[in-house]
């Protein structure tokens, strides 16, 4: 029987770094409420890395299970959100290796069926452009979807994605360099 | 800024996280470079083509999920430990046993009776009686005799 914690809340004043500190010192309404803060994010993080649904939500509970077990030996030198990514994204990155291991099961591929009921075309084959350069972010190496990811989608600067990455900035630049011209090859062929 | 180098700035530029001067050297680049102002328009495109998703909140219960999730692994407590402990447990075991076996065996094999080996092979070769032969001052009469006195080398 799991028990929700309770307690005093935590001020909304309160940063990301005191309350980590706070739920390392015990206090799991702290905790609590970063989850509350973060569960969105990670989640939509998940999703955008991990296409299949399901198993993004397995990255996000993961990502805070080991962020708990971790509590211990954070330190408020790195910004909390740098800390919480590289879990995530360690997360979805050995999930990938996993998953691709394994006989392939595709997720969510692009439809690239004909246009639904009274679209019109220009519609249909912006959708279709979409499914398959989001369908081309998947296939990235690891390190490039993962700052196409970061940047796109958390409006993270080079210098955090090099962080996250455990690379420098130069690298991440590159990453972004050579991701685009992969997506971008997409375009040419629609 | 030269077009290696803004080229591969767009992504942050398209993002807004580059810094100001960085920006600005930027900006002043694609006012006067074509070839950027194209491959910008591209790098837009995929910017566009990778639109970001509705994300809804996963809501209270994933919090309920979670909770549940750390309660329940620290209340397996040793149960997760005990398969790694196995090994050493097994090894230090048989080890402990092997100890025992070979401290009650040696004995027994050393001295069944408290006669140590050298003193049975002696006394097989050598039977008390002959021992009356050996010259009482030499060392094999000196052992003789002490063989005698103390009725042999028990311990």
């Amino acid at each position: 029987m799991w028990l929700t914690p309770v307690g005093p809340r935590a001020a909304p004043s309160h940063t990301d770094e005191e309350l980590m500190l706070r739920s390392a010192a015990g206090d799991r309404a702290a905790f609590d409420d970063l989850v509350t803060r973060h569960r969105e994010r990670v989640t939509a993080l998940a999703r955008r890395y991990v296409r299949a649904q399901d198993d993004a939500d397995d990255v996000a509970q993961e990502a805070f299970v080991r962020l708990y077990r971790s509590r211990q030996r954070y330190r408020p030198d790195a910004k909390f959100s740098t800390f919480l990514y590289r879990i995530v994204v360690n997360l979805c990155i050995e999930l990938s290796r996993k998953q691709k291991r394994r006989p392939s099961v595709d997720a969510e591929e692009a439809d690239p069926s004909g246009p639904r009921s009274g679209e019109p075309e220009r519609v249909v084959l912006q959708r279709d452009l979409v499914g398959r350069v989001k369908n081309a972010l998947q296939r990235l190496p690891d390190k490039q979807r993962t700052a196409v990811v970061l940047c796109r989608y958390e409006g993270r600067s080079y210098r955090e994605i090099a962080e996250v990455l455990g690379c420098t900035e130069k690298a991440v630049e590159a990453m972004l360099y050579r991701a685009r011209l992969t997506l971008s090859a997409e375009l040419d062929e629609g | 800024m030269r077009c290696p180098a803004a080229k591969r700035k767009l992504e942050g530029y398209l993002a807004g996280t580059l810094d100001g001067r960085t920006r600005g050297s930027l900006d002043l680049h694609l006012g006067s470079c074509a070839r950027c102002q194209s491959e910008l328009a591209r790098a837009y495109k995929v910017w566009q083509a990778l639109e970001s998703d509705e994300s809804a909140d996963p809501g209270s219960g994933f919090n309920r999920l979670l909770w549940a999730k750390i309660d329940s692994a620290g209340t397996r407590g040793w149960v997760p430990t005990l398969p790694r402990l196995a090994p050493t447990v097994v090894w230090t075991c048989a080890a402990a046993v092997a100890v025992l076996l070979g401290g009650v065996t040696g004995k027994e094999i050393g001295r069944p009776d408290g006669v140590t080996a050298p003193a049975r092979t002696i006394a097989a070769e050598w039977p008390i009686a002959a021992l009356d032969r050996v010259p009482a001052e030499s060392v094999g009469g000196v052992y003789a005799q002490l063989i005698a006195d103390t009725g042999g080398d028990k311990r």
